[in-house]
């Protein structure tokens, strides 16, 4: 990493010689284009979306590639003996960077494979309530829905978000809900809640120790949506102390699509079980019943190994640091070029992405009820694509920041945007 | 092709050891054990990097839009493969996730009671016991079955114990049978057809366990008429790991959910069933691949060569052992899959199991071949491949009479 002058950011104090050595987007150091080629970019393509899908480096998929054909060169003694192995290292790994019992984790494919394995495992009955905010991830919404569709009286209490709020006002509107809910006294009980640690649509990064702690004096078991969060803010389960937590690794640690991990602490293990019962079923415990899932490909989840070699170059901090700079900074310079303004009030409330107002004057446009104009427009003219999506009355596009890009993308990526709306503003008139 | 002209043990034509060279295997590596884990050819590995290449060059383009039209295709190619209607076809991960996906599913209700067979896989057995579990007064009913077993035999034990459960005229029923197509430890082809008209006429569902079905045996689903069938196509298609093929009849599909809820829930069997969330879909597209290299040759001589193969090369290490094959002389319930007595003397030997036998025939010998009991023996299973050849069989027979003799001698 090169040396970079410090900055001292004025008013804030709480600044240490640290942070202020970090890469940002005035000074990028090790990161922005140069990083490219490390990764599969063809020419011309900048990604601006990594939030939905990832996307790993050349390294990682090296990394992977060893795996996959480790296993061709003698199938059975990879999977007879040695892919347990590699997976318990793999858990020993993460199991350090989250701060948590290497036993308390199982590994995955991804965060809906996560949540299904713990909501339907869970012996729901009559009267349980499911609490959860509006601003869920639409297959976590799914299958909370499809409990209830199975179950006898388990309903779900939603608790609408309308960004922007404040920390405070989000952990109060969820407190309030619990407490109407109370009042009633109808013998129901919220018997679990479903809180995003990141939101996806919009992208929020929520208050989430005060909202775990707070659910939990209610005596509400927490399952922590985090599929956004491991390589995107830093994560301490010990501190945090969820009954469940999922996260995917593909999204923001640069493993391959295909490798998540589950928390589950050692007094719920015994009721969980994987949503395919295997061999180890009854007989074999939570490990051995999630180091098995039948016969697929594994090296995705293995990938990880390379995707933590990969960062280790650099460190977490100095990933997350420029990675949330960028999108602050550049979050602002969009919302410049629009004439608009980012979603979420406070910088703490933003991770790696941010959510820039679209500035559409008919909301009703009928060529913006689906995506699917907008995602043919971006990547058949432009050639990048960012997703956009209706909240609060306003139309928002979300931004990824990554190592692998630089202010200068978010200029052309507001101008790109500002030209589409230009149009689609100019044949409402 | 007339039957005279297909590849036989006796004259492998384009398989055999030239066969090789268009898989992934080391020098000193004879895979004796394709029925475990399947492998696949060099050109379905190319086929997997070149669609993680394309997938990392624009993710959004990719997962939002171009991978629909391939996953149709393959539905497609596979609806024609196994002759049923396309919408009643899904692409899962594998065969416990399709076990899974339909017991997970069905509205099993007080009463119900569920026929597997003994011989049925132990992870779809463990999720019948599940099911049990978690569910009212649901029970399995299992039908005890030790082969040697003619196909009639085993069709009559199976109505013996249907024809028993009704005359308890306790007011349960069998909601659904389980029955393996070939079965995985001893491997047996079942007579399925007959099974599936069985368990109908006594009222059952019938979920047809074909795991090791397609590219081993011709799947006809529109003969067949299963409830639900599924079925790997990485085990004998040659498609990389974690790609199977789920048959769910239109009449049934309603109730069915995949065991990942999808966002596109309550919207139709193959919408809930397009996309199971981000995940490396290259396994199920190298299905392409495979067809394209299996059609070089054609279905008929694959399965003719790897048939003839694991019948002369199960007599042939019979021999050599002294001993005899599971199946005896009903080659029909003999695929690709053979299993072979072995003349251990002391069943309660401390060794004679699949663990440490396993580790001797790895360490020593740089083979595999799972070994197990089965009835008053010990077997082994040998899958036989188009990269092998008889001699590969009499190779494997000499080292299996070596472990014994040696084991015998320790006794």
């Amino acid at each position: 990493m090169s040396s970079l002058t410090a900055h001292s950011q004025g008013s804030a104090a709480t600044h240490d010689t640290l942070s202020s050595a970090l890469p940002t987007p005035a000074q990028p150091g090790p990161f922005g284009h140069k990083q490219r080629k490390n990764f599969f970019m063809p020419e011309g393509k900048t990604e601006f979306n990594h939030g939905s899908y990832g996307t790993f480096t050349r390294s990682v998929q090296e990394n992977m590639m060893k795996w996959h054909n480790r296993v061709e060169e003698n199938p059975d003694r990879w999977t007879r003996l040695d892919l347990k192995p590699a997976l318990i290292k793999v858990r020993t790994q993460l199991a350090e960077f989250m701060n948590c019992d290497k036993d308390e984790l199982a590994l995955v494919q991804n965060t809906t494979i996560g949540v299904n394995t713990i909501l339907r495992s869970l012996d729901f009955i009559p009267g349980d309530r499911i609490l959860q905010l509006s601003t869920l991830y639409d297959a976590v919404d799914k299958t909370t829905r499809y409990i209830c569709d199975t179950h006898k009286d388990v309903e779900i209490i939603e608790v609408p978000i309308v960004m922007p709020l404040t920390d405070h006002e989000i952990v109060f509107q969820v407190e309030k809900m619990i407490q109407d809910h109370l009042a009633k006294k109808d013998g129901s009980r919220i018997r679990l809640a479903m809180i995003d640690w990141i939101s996806s649509v919009p992208a929020v990064l929520h208050p989430i120790k005060a909202l775990v702690d707070m659910l939990k004096s209610y005596g509400i078991l927490v399952f922590v949506d985090a599929a956004h969060v491991i390589g995107q803010v830093p994560i301490d389960l010990t501190y945090l102390n969820p009954d469940f937590l999922i996260t995917n690794c593909h999204k923001w640690l640069y493993s391959v699509r295909g490798s998540a991990v589950l928390f589950v602490p050692k007094r719920f293990q015994s009721s969980i079980h994987p949503t395919s019962i295997q061999v180890a079923y009854k007989t074999g415990g939570f490990e051995n019943e999630f180091s098995w899932s039948g016969t697929l490909d594994y090296s995705t989840i293995l990938s990880i190994e390379g995707a933590l070699e990969f960062r280790k170059q650099y460190g977490e901090d100095a990933i997350i640091h420029y990675c949330h700079r960028l999108a602050v900074e550049g979050g602002a310079k969009m919302a410049e070029i629009l004439g608009t303004n980012v979603l979420t009030p406070h910088e703490h409330q933003v991770g790696n992405m941010v959510n820039v107002r679209l500035p559409i004057k008919n909301i009703n446009d009928p060529k913006l009820q689906t995506p699917d104009y907008l995602i043919r427009l971006l990547l058949d003219k432009y050639n990048l694509f960012t997703p956009s999506f209706k909240h609060g009355g306003y139309f928002w596009t979300r931004v990824s920041a990554q190592i692998y890009l630089e202010l200068s993308d978010f200029e052309h990526l507001g101008r790109v945007w500002k030209e589409v709306i230009d149009e689609l503003n100019a044949e409402n008139a | 092709m007339t039957k005279t002209e297909l590849p036989t043990a006796a004259n492998p034509g384009p398989f055999g050891h030239q066969q090789r060279k268009n898989f992934l295997f080391p020098e000193n590596f004879t895979q004796f054990n394709h029925g475990s884990y399947g492998t696949f050819p060099k050109v379905v590995q190319a086929e997997i990097r070149a669609y993680q290449d394309l997938t990392e060059q624009d993710a959004d383009r990719w997962n939002r839009r171009d991978l629909f039209p391939v996953m149709d295709n393959i539905r497609t190619q596979l609806a024609e493969f196994v002759n049923c209607d396309k919408a009643e076809l899904a692409l899962v991960t594998n065969t416990t996730v399709g076990i899974n996906t339909v017991l997970r599913s069905l509205p099993f209700v007080p009463g119900d009671r569920i026929l597997v067979l003994s011989t049925g896989y132990i992870s779809v057995n463990k999720t019948v016991s599940y099911i049990c579990d978690t569910q009212e007064d649901v029970k399995v009913v299992e039908v005890p079955v030790t082969f040697p077993l003619s196909d009639k035999d085993l069709l009559t034990k199976v109505e013996d114990a249907l024809k028993a459960h009704k005359e308890l005229r306790d007011g349960s029923r069998i909601k659904l049978g389980i029955v393996d197509w070939i079965s995985s430890v001893p491997s047996a082809v079942h007579p399925v057809k007959e099974l599936v008209e069985l368990l109908h006429s006594y009222g059952a569902l019938v979920y047809v366990d074909g795991a090791h079905a397609i590219g081993q045996v011709p799947v006809d689903l529109g003969y067949l008429r299963p409830d639900f069938f599924i079925t790997n196509c990485h085990k004998w298609l040659f498609s990389a790991r974690g790609s199977a093929l789920l048959y769910v009849a239109k009449r049934h599909q309603h109730l069915i959910h995949p065991t990942a809820i999808s966002g596109l829930y309550k919207s139709g069997f193959e919408n809930e069933f397009a996309y199971a969330g981000t995940q490396d879909y290259s396994s199920i597209l190298s299905i392409l691949s495979a067809l394209q290299f299996r059609k070089q040759y054609g279905e008929d001589a694959i399965i003719s060569y790897t048939h003839s193969l694991a019948v002369e090369g199960g007599k042939a290490m019979a021999k050599i052992l002294g001993t005899h094959t599971l199946t005896g002389d009903n080659d029909d319930q003999v695929a690709n899959m053979v299993n072979v007595a072995l003349p251990l003397k002391d069943l309660s030997h401390p060794k004679a199991n699949t663990k440490d036998l396993m580790e001797i025939l790895m360490d020593k010998y740089n083979i595999f071949t799972p070994a197990f009991r089965h009835g008053e023996h010990l077997y082994t299973r040998v899958s036989a491949q188009i990269y092998l050849e008889l001699d590969d069989f009499v190779r494997l027979g000499n080292i299996w009479k070596e472990v014994i003799d040696d084991l015998n001698a320790s006794s």
